[in-house]
């Protein structure tokens, strides 16, 4: 497919044609959050962060959202009439995590209405990362920092301009749409392999992976876990910025017979996610908490899905108020496992 | 698109209590418009709604071959069954279902079935019963025993009904309570006791078991005793549920979720499950 090009100080121009076809979504600093949001008429995204802090999964799965209306004895659903979504500005991990909460809101059994509602006709523009930060990991995980999975569309920042690869027809579609747009020359493109290979080398080696889950399932009475999570706070942070984190609580809110149905995100973090009306828990301990948050991702998820719940963008790492870091568990839980193994 | 968040209107055309300190009670319902109505097989379940308390999920403890209505039978523990037990007759409420995995009937055909309840967890074996004995079916299997235990004659539920079948021929029922109380003149005995006592043969048979957590635990020694298979032994797992359909996250034990992987298990498959059930 044809790459364009497009010249940073045409951002704004680029959002405004999008904006006749899309309600446009990108990352922005409002109140000192760094999110994505629905941009106001003449708003900038603003490029100058890696990742924002809120993951960009809340915009086809708000963190608050009303799935049925209550009126006396009358019952409707919510229906979504924002239109068709695009995303600029998100980064290929994000852009990943969109594909594997699909997976389980979208199954063979049940597909979430909700969230269908939103991705139908979406478009997703991706911007690869040149410098990643300390704290990502999309490597170790099956993704990259110019990894495509989930994009429409690949942008590469080569300085003054953004190198657009469509990637699906929807991506096609969408560019080839938009007049003032150049074709980018070879010269352009050949940029792109510099630009990408110095990202790549700035990331460190990832471990070998291939037998996470089987370690993991065999560590799952160690007391190895009382030692990773022996810090933990069971603050959630890590749940509520991650990207495949896709928990959620369902609670009535209604005043006089009227009132709605929500969901909201919530966390296998906190106590009451599993207690029961008998007041029986079968999660009771954080350990039990946060090792249920580990095997979700790094081993049930094998299972389920076919691929890690986790896609490297380090967001849990960064915001844990106790620098507990996913990759030094990941790793302990190798080493530890593998001697295990080799003692028995 | 099918929403499958969206409740289905139903009506409370009866309620009764189930047990004598009050805590249990039964609601059969019945679909408000009579197209919305679903099949399903015994040991399914479905999410009770109301606006305001929010929803649960309960096993059905109607069978599929009892038509024109649904039964439920729930214990007053929290927000929503509290909610539940205040309704009246008449009134509509809403339901999601059917939900979750059945009893396999189809895989036990040909074979003896001995049914084990204990407490209140026996509504969906009461859906299972009815099912096997139903004319249709009742030809397609082989002896039918049921073993039930509650704390008491006062919180023994559908017992109308378990009296009717001890009189019957094509099932055993063997009753129990946990003490004995004046005018009982059944069973007195816990569950595994009593299971141990009949000493039900295992050969050819598969054994369907509900009830409290430490009745389980004590049954299944029992059965291993028995030569009882935990390939042949099933049970109905229970855990806190939202969205019943397998997206909310909370009801999991290992990589499976009740709500949708089951609520029925057999105990081979729970063997394999890291965490405790």
């Amino acid at each position: 497919m044809e790459y364009y090009k497009l010249n940073k100080s045409n951002i704004d121009k680029f959002i405004a044609e999008l904006g006749k076809g899309y309600a446009v979504y990108a990352p922005v600093n409002r109140d000192g959050i760094t999110s994505f949001e629905h941009l106001a008429e003449g708003e900038s995204p603003n490029m100058d962060f890696l990742l924002t802090q809120k993951p960009a999964k809340e915009v086809f799965y708000p963190q608050t959202e009303v799935l049925l209306r209550f009126d006396g004895d009358k019952t409707t659903p919510s229906k979504y009439d924002g239109g068709p979504i695009a995303i600029f500005g998100v980064r290929p991990c994000d852009a990943r995590g969109f594909k594997i909460v699909e997976k389980v809101f979208v199954d063979d059994r049940y597909k979430d209405f909700y969230w269908l509602a939103r991705r139908k006709d979406s478009l997703v523009i991706a911007v690869g990362c040149n410098s990643p930060l300390r704290e990502c990991f999309c490597n170790w995980v099956g993704g990259g920092p110019f990894d495509a999975t989930g994009a429409d569309i690949l942008a590469v920042d080569i300085g003054e301009e953004y190198i657009l690869e469509p990637i699906t027809e929807a991506g096609k579609n969408a560019l080839s749409a938009i007049s003032f747009l150049e074709k980018a020359e070879q010269i352009d493109i050949d940029k792109i392999e510099a630009v990408q290979a110095k990202s790549r080398e700035s990331l460190p080696e990832p471990p070998e992976l291939d037998d996470l889950k089987a370690c993991l399932d065999s560590l799952f009475d160690d007391p190895f876990w009382n030692e990773i999570t022996a810090k933990c706070l069971g603050c959630a942070v890590c749940t509520f910025s991650c990207p495949t984190c896709y928990c959620f609580d369902i609670q009535d809110e209604t005043r006089r017979g009227k009132g709605v149905r929500l969901r909201i995100w919530d966390t296998c973090q906190f106590p009451i996610f599993t207690k029961e009306g008998s007041g029986h828990n079968p999660r009771k301990s954080q350990m039990s908490r946060l090792r249920q948050r580990y095997m979700h991702k790094f081993s049930y998820m094998i299972e389920t899905i076919g691929e890690f719940g986790c896609v490297g963008c380090g967001r849990c790492v960064a915001a844990c108020p106790v620098n507990i870091d996913v990759r030094e568990f990941i790793i302990k839980a190798l080493e530890t496992a593998r001697q295990k193994g080799a003692a028995s | 698109m099918n929403n499958p968040y969206m409740p289905i209107p139903v009506r409370v055309i009866k309620i009764r209590n189930e047990s004598d300190d009050k805590t249990l009670r039964t609601f059969d319902l019945e679909f408000v418009n009579p197209e919305d109505t679903f099949d399903y097989m015994p040991g399914q379940f479905c999410q009770l709604s109301i606006p305001g308390a929010g929803e649960a999920p309960f096993g059905i403890a109607t069978s599929p071959t009892e038509k024109g209505f649904l039964r439920f039978t729930v214990n007053r523990v929290g927000v929503f069954t509290k909610a539940l037990h205040e309704m009246q007759e008449g009134e509509i409420i809403g339901i999601r279902g059917p939900l979750g995995n059945w009893y396999p009937v189809e895989e036990f055909k040909g074979r003896n079935v001995l049914i084990i309840g204990g407490g209140f967890a026996l509504t969906t074996l009461r859906s299972l019963t009815v099912y096997l004995r139903d004319k249709a079916h009742r030809a397609d299997y082989g002896d039918i025993t049921l073993i039930y235990g509650a704390r008491r004659p006062g919180l023994m539920i559908y017992r109308d009904e378990l009296e009717q079948w001890e009189n019957e021929n094509d099932i055993a029922v063997h009753l129990t309570i946990d003490q004995p109380v004046d005018g009982w003149d059944k069973r007195v005995g816990f569950v595994p006791t009593v299971t141990s006592e009949l000493a039900p043969e295992s050969l050819d048979t598969w054994v369907m078991l509900c009830g409290p957590p430490i009745m389980i635990r004590y049954t299944l020694p029992t059965l291993a005793k028995l030569g009882f298979p935990p390939e042949r032994i099933y049970t109905s797992l229970e855990r806190r549920m939202k969205c019943g359909i397998g997206k909310c996250g909370r009801c999991n034990i290992g990589s499976q979720y009740v709500c949708v992987d089951g609520p029925v298990f057999s105990f081979a498959q729970i063997e394999k499950i890291p965490e405790e059930i």
